[in-house]
């Protein structure tokens, strides 16, 4: 039987270009982090950002943007039906007038 | 051309740059999106991506819509998706559609009918399962986040 436990901090080694290895540690230096624990702050966010993909959707909304109706055009070979199904799911996703 | 047709996959500076004060403006580079609605100088746009989905998850998360081979090479391209979870409302105007004076505004292809039914397909379903709607604009300051409630999912 493996009495073996494994770590629960198990370790693993990163080889970087010199140039970047040396901005590494210059960037936690100035963070006042050690380099590990700098390296250690990018992924965590990396993977809260991962996982947040899995449950938000990103509207950007330009600064130039008016308000929008609610409403779209209707496409060419779109029926009526369709076009209302269509407008209903992007008020939806973009937000329905009045609402930012 | 006076409106970007329906379906059409069209060069824009999608807002997608950091630092998060980049996306409300102009994206530093052209890149191609999904034209899903517009309204009166209004455009939606959904974001594309080459290649398929590349994901850490066990499964393909809802909103991503994949193209292979035979089905990007009907609208000229190599195999790509769409990605719904990121989307865009900009205006019809030069910054955003760096080719809309040139000839064909830019639009590489327009989606044929088949397309045309999945994508809104999809975005019904991410719209149902999705738990948080983030808008990010006008400068990082406006972050407007809707979280549907279990009442409205219902």
């Amino acid at each position: 039987m493996d009495t073996r436990q494994k770590s629960d901090t198990p370790g693993i080694t990163i080889r970087f270009p010199r140039g970047v290895c040396e901005r590494v540690m210059a960037v936690a230096k100035m963070e006042r982090r050690s380099t590990a624990a700098y390296i250690e702050h990018l992924v965590e966010q990396d993977l809260r950002r991962r996982d947040e993909q899995d449950r938000v959707v990103w509207v950007y909304v330009a600064a130039d943007a008016p308000e929008w109706s609610g409403s779209v055009l209707r496409g060419e070979d779109e029926t009526a039906e369709q076009h209302a199904e269509r407008t209903e799911i992007l008020r939806g996703l973009f937000g329905e007038p009045g609402q930012a | 051309m006076k409106i970007l047709p329906l379906g059409a996959f069209v060069w824009t500076k999608f807002p997608f740059g950091d630092p998060p004060e980049a996306r409300s403006r102009p994206g530093p580079v052209r890149h191609i999106a999904y034209h899903l609605g517009s309204d009166t100088g209004l455009v939606l746009l959904a974001y594309t991506s080459s290649g398929s989905w590349r994901g850490t998850g066990v499964s393909r998360p809802p909103g991503i819509v994949e193209f292979d081979v035979a089905e990007a090479g009907r609208v000229n391209q190599k195999p790509f998706h769409i990605d719904l979870r990121t989307l865009a409302k900009v205006t019809l105007t030069l910054d955003w559609f760096p080719d809309w004076a040139a000839g064909g505004h830019g639009v590489v292809a327009v989606a044929g009918a088949d397309v045309q039914r999945r994508v809104p397909e999809a975005a019904r379903l991410l719209g149902a399962r999705m738990e948080t709607i983030e808008v990010r604009g006008i400068g990082s300051d406006l972050t407007t986040v809707r979280t549907r409630t279990e009442r409205d999912r219902d």
